[in-house]
């Protein structure tokens, strides 16, 4: 618990520190002074803030860095879902294929300008989540075999998988007669588009993809024994499998929908809170959670300020990820082959 | 009383028979041994009882209830099964997974009691593996690992437990002390426990009863005494053995003859 509040408390910390880098920077007080202009008079500095650096800060910077975080952290937990599921430390929504179904649903719903009357169930985030629950469905039945499902099968169908979802989706932007730029910059995982509009759409997503993996934390543990051995502690498998495959589904069409496709989020951050904190999920959901929002709200702060040009977070985070990936498959060699 | 009473139970794979009109019953308290060669259907058996496989024909009831109506959840909270490990790839200390075996005892949201914490502890020192239990389970042996699935087994607090051959990686020392604290629990606690074993001689020193099988189908069953000799092992294994009694408890002891070459020649040159 005070490994929660501690990361809970670096993740505040890394917000507000994100929140003073910009094209305009602030000062760490402006940004106090600009929270405080939010809340109930007792709590107001002196000097207002102008009206510019308000509109600046609330309107673009305020829900870009609160987005950046609920992406990381949907991933992260997405791909700690999975390699509990899975048993394995190389899943992630990303390898398995699950983001590029959840991309080629939002580029379906983007491009040919899918909306719903009904205003509470926009379309973009809801085609994304049907794209990526039909992608984990079939992959995971692609790889199972005789009711098992090898390592190596896995990674082959979901790499193949999201290979020929990506392709699809080129296609769709070849012949689309819309102006694409802004669909690849998203699709290859920019947050620059961060507004609230985009924040309240997903927050629902990842708020019942949080709950059932919350609820599902010591189910998981005992999942690590294996499949027969978890149904004699009790636990309803199937159920369970139905439920995670749901979750990451929810949580990876929450990520994917805002930012497009950032790979390795949902491998590293796993890895690494579970090699500190061990494999407990009742500990490693809460800690992956906020580490994926803790690098995901750096490494964006890092790509809209530190070069001339705005790089796709996604971007940044594959130059980072790429080389980590193939030291895990060095690491995991053994195993896999 | 009656905790496990198998009804005319049948089971195939792909077709093929590996269970055929299989009846039994298991008293409370009772320590029974399976036992018979490979792919006669011992671990199809145990499955079916486990509730792991479900039988094209006949009934399991535990306690008088049909197998079918016990929740996975109940049934858990009185019944133990070990079977086969496989390797973890998961880094959980020795502690932590036989901790794994409160779960079914556990609401949801519930955090372990001082109360799991004893009996883990008590567990792991059954087992032998109190020294271990900071250990990770990746960096242990495949006898430790297999103690470890029998402590979590015995975490579970079941009125039954089932095990296949639970003693296949263990070393002498760990055979004898394992099955002195099955037949232990069984005496003293009632624990019912219906276990497939390898080792004749083991089995027919420590368990009350034995049901021998082959072909999927029961043939031998009752107080080894009573069912082991040169022609049921011969039934059953196609192997000549001489049986006679251990010198000590009086269990009866098999050993089976080997013609040697020249044990054979020997009698050509006195014929």
């Amino acid at each position: 618990m005070k490994r929660v509040a501690f990361m809970s408390a670096l993740w505040a910390a890394i917000v507000l520190a994100a929140l003073t880098f910009g094209a305009s920077s602030l000062g760490l007080g402006e940004v106090f002074r600009l929270i405080g202009s939010q809340l109930p008079t007792a709590f107001q500095w002196a000097d207002p803030v102008p009206e510019s650096v308000r509109v600046i800060f609330f309107d673009i910077r305020l829900p870009r860095v609160l987005l950046a975080g609920l992406v990381g952290a949907s991933l992260a937990l997405a791909g700690t879902a999975l390699q509990g599921l899975f048993r394995n430390p190389m899943a992630s929504p990303y390898v398995l294929g699950i983001s590029a179904g959840a991309a080629l649903g939002a580029v379906v719903a983007l491009i040919f300008r899918i909306d719903f009357a009904v205003p509470v169930l926009p379309a973009v985030p809801l085609a994304a989540f049907a794209g990526a629950l039909a992608a984990t469905l079939l992959v995971y039945s692609l790889a199972r075999i005789k009711g098992r499902v090898p390592v190596a099968t896995l990674l082959l169908a979901g790499i193949a998988m999201g290979s020929f979802l990506s392709a699809v989706v080129s296609m769709i932007l070849v012949f689309s007669e819309e102006s694409v730029a802004n669909v690849l910059f998203w699709l290859m995982g920019g947050l620059s588009s961060a507004d609230w509009t985009g924040l309240t759409l997903v927050v629902p997503y990842f708020v019942a993809g949080v709950g059932i993996l919350i609820f599902s934390a010591r189910e998981l543990n005992a999942l690590l024994l294996g499949e027969e051995a978890s149904k004699h502690l009790g636990i309803d498998v199937e159920r369970l499998k139905r439920r995670l495959l749901f979750a990451t589904s929810l949580l990876t069409a929450a990520a994917v929908a805002v930012t497009g496709i950032i790979g390795f989020v949902g491998l590293i951050v796993p890895h690494i809170v579970r090699l500190i904190v061990g494999p407990d999920h009742r500990l490693l959901i809460p800690l992956a959670g906020l580490s994926g929002a803790i690098l995901l709200t750096v490494m964006d702060t890092f790509a809209r300020t530190v070069l001339t040009q705005e790089v796709p977070v996604g971007v940044i985070s594959a130059l980072l990820g790429g080389p980590f990936f193939i030291y895990l498959l060095r690491r995991h060699r053994a195993e896999i082959f | 009383m009656i905790r496990i009473r198998a009804s005319q139970l049948q089971a195939a794979y792909d077709g093929e028979p590996v269970i055929r009109d299989v009846s039994f019953e298991v008293r409370r308290g009772q320590f029974v041994g399976l036992a018979g060669p490979n792919g006669s259907g011992k671990s199809t058996l145990i499955r079916l009882v486990s509730k792991a496989l479900h039988p094209q024909k006949g009934r399991v009831l535990i306690d008088n209830q049909p197998l079918d109506q016990i929740s996975r959840e109940q049934l858990a909270r009185r019944m133990a099964v070990v079977r086969q490990e496989g390797r973890l790839d998961f880094e959980f200390t020795v502690r932590e997974v036989v901790m794994l075996g409160r779960i079914p005892h556990l609401k949801r949201f519930q955090g372990e009691g001082p109360q799991d914490a004893c009996i883990v502890d008590e567990s792991l020192r059954q087992t032998d593996l109190t020294d271990l239990s900071g250990r990770l389970v990746t960096e242990i042996s495949g006898g430790e690992r297999q103690r470890v699935a029998i402590a979590r087994a015995l975490a579970q607090q079941p009125e039954i437990l089932l095990l296949d051959e639970p003693t296949a990686h263990l070393d002498l020392r760990h055979q004898v002390a394992l099955l002195t604290l099955f037949r232990k629990l069984s005496r003293d606690q009632g624990l019912t426990i219906l276990a497939v074993l390898h080792d004749l001689n083991l089995a027919a020193q420590f368990c009350e009863r034995l049901m021998l099988i082959k072909e999927g189908q029961i043939l031998h069953s009752g107080p080894p005494q009573g069912v082991l000799d040169t022609a049921t092992v011969r039934e059953i294994y196609g192997v000549e053995a001489a049986v006679s009694r251990h010198p000590v408890s009086g269990a009866p002891c098999v050993y089976p003859v080997v013609e040697r070459q020249e044990e054979t020649d020997r009698l050509e040159a006195v014929r």
